[in-house]
């Protein structure tokens, strides 16, 4: 099982290193921010739709004739960096008062457990648009990203908290708090997406994968590939986090299985069990 | 008896640190840019609140009942064999961005006609099946996902095809009690894209005019209906190893 969840951490690291590698390149051929000579007015089909009016647009160009994949290229970096420094923010946040709850006395674990209690009840987006709102100017252009990844790791940093805090058996913290960490990489990316789609985030011209899909519902049937591409490109970001989720889990999920039917019989009959077989 | 104190006496202490924390967001930002063109009293805005509350309620519900339906029919023996299927399903769409799924389909069901992309649909009772139709299904795909995704932890754990040591029942409450923010936010997008006429898209409103106070009046709302569904849902089930509790 560490075996397994080892292997899934080079894997994760490898495809992450290699996708970084096509974010950058993706921006060498066309300045993500310049608009096209040859636009006229309408969009240009990607390359395998119309290989003669796509002017070397591999996917095409967006509303405004800017290059969609140099326009993915840029605002990968900046989604994934972001939500990747979200992730450490909320890490760090919910290591030191996990461990404040965890060795820092019965009325100070009480106090944390409360306040993060707390917080775990608020929903994520609505309180995030709503600290933008109070925190900026109507213009809502103030708010610097790093603000918005702070806010947005302590708001979901109560689950890190009660895992680091609450965990019966001490090596389980380390997996599931791996888990954890995947499982709420996805979740950045998709909340920081859905602010920027709405317009509270990050703004254009600025390419990110959330507000390249801003025009999105306007533009489907006039240029899908501009409203698909980077819902795409959201989609495998998210997967490959939450696969990577499920198999850190697996170690803790397998020690809290084996714990238990060892509590339960006396012997750890669960181990010899072949892994798929175990719910038939 | 005394478990049950401490289970009153905590969720109280969440509920002051509740309000504390929506006062500390009030108070940090105190001197910023607060000028809305709504002018607007607060029995005004509690007024409109309760408005809309019945077509919020209505949505969550009737999209909860289906969901939950469906979740519990999966994990029924005869389903069985689906099983992994249904994981994936769940896996899959859990990994697209909500609001663009919610786009996505108002748009496509709309040129189905199954989304009537203008006016209200019709004053009479099928005119409003058809108004709720595209929301709810948006909404209930949103919740089978979180469904499918509990269930499957809590099978896991357990040896059997059951949630370990609750009924299903408990694990489909519990399940409700901890995802209940990921649902309410899940309403505002989906009241937002197909222009439900709920507190979802009051909410909206309401941030579109930067009037920020009676969105944070929500929102602390919000966070105490949390709480509040939380503590019914750890008294009902009255075991510690809940989730729900846990969370409290």
């Amino acid at each position: 099982m560490h075996m397994r969840s080892s292997t899934a951490a080079v894997v994760v690291l490898a495809v992450v290193a290699f996708v970084f590698a096509l974010l950058i390149l993706a921006q060498l051929k066309f300045d993500p921010i310049a608009i096209d000579p040859h636009w006229t007015g309408t969009p240009l089909p990607p390359c395998f739709v119309d290989a003669k009016a796509c002017e070397g647009h591999l996917l095409g160009t967006d509303e405004l004739g800017r290059d969609v994949l140099a326009r993915l290229g840029r605002g990968g970096e900046i989604t994934l960096g972001l939500s990747l420094i979200a992730v450490l923010f909320e890490i760090a946040i919910g290591a030191s008062f996990g461990a404040l709850s965890r060795y820092g006395g019965r009325s100070l674990k009480y106090t944390i457990d409360r306040v993060a209690a707390a917080l775990s009840c608020y929903p994520v987006w609505p309180f995030l648009i709503v600290i933008v709102c109070v925190a900026t100017p109507p213009t809502r252009s103030a708010m610097p990203p790093i603000a918005l990844a702070a806010i947005l790791a302590i708001l979901l940093s109560p689950q890190v908290i009660h895992i680091i805090g609450s965990a019966d058996d001490p090596r389980n913290i380390a997996p599931a708090g791996f888990n954890q960490a995947a499982r709420d990489f996805a979740r950045i990316i998709a909340i920081l997406a859905t602010v920027d789609f709405f317009r509270f985030g990050i703004q254009p011209p600025t390419p990110t994968w959330g507000n390249m899909l801003g025009l999105m519902a306007e533009n489907f049937q006039v240029a899908w590939w501009a409203a698909v591409f980077p819902a795409i490109c959201l989609f495998l970001a998210v997967l490959s986090w939450r696969f990577s989720g499920v198999d850190f889990s697996e170690a803790a999920r397998v020690r809290t299985l084996e714990q238990v039917s060892h509590d339960r019989q006396g012997h750890s009959l669960g181990r010899k069990r072949p892994h798929g077989s175990r719910r038939a | 008896m005394k478990a049950q104190r401490d289970t009153l006496v905590r969720f109280a202490a969440t509920a002051i640190a509740i309000v504390l924390i929506m006062f500390a967001v009030v108070g940090a930002f105190s001197t910023s840019h607060f000028a809305s063109v709504l002018r607007m009293s607060t029995a005004e805005a509690i007024a409109d609140f309760l408005l809309f509350l019945p077509r919020t309620i209505e949505l969550i519900a009737v999209s909860f009942v289906v969901a939950s339906t469906a979740g519990a029919l999966s994990v029924l023996p005869f389903a069985r064999a689906v099983w992994p299927l249904i994981k994936g399903l769940a896996l899959g769409l859990q990994c697209i961005p909500f609001f663009w799924l919610a786009v996505a389909l108002e748009i496509a069901l709309g040129l189905a006609g199954m989304n009537p992309i203008s006016g209200t649909g019709g004053p009479d009772v099928a005119g409003h099946l058809s108004r709720l139709f595209a929301p709810a299904f948006v909404l209930a795909i949103y919740q089978f996902q979180l469904i499918v995704d509990y269930l499957d932890e809590r099978l896991r754990l357990s040896a059997s095809f059951r949630p370990a040591g609750a009924s299903l029942l408990g694990a489909l409450g519990a399940q409700f009690a901890r995802d209940l923010p990921d649902v309410l936010t899940a309403t505002v997008i989906t009241e937002i894209a197909f222009a439900w006429p709920g507190d979802g898209r009051l909410f909206w409103y309401f941030l579109s005019f930067q009037a920020v106070s009676p969105a944070e009046g929500m929102l602390l709302f919000t966070a105490l209906f949390v709480l509040a569904t939380r503590f019914l849902v750890a008294l009902l089930t009255r075991r510690k190893a809940e989730n729900a509790d846990a969370h409290a």
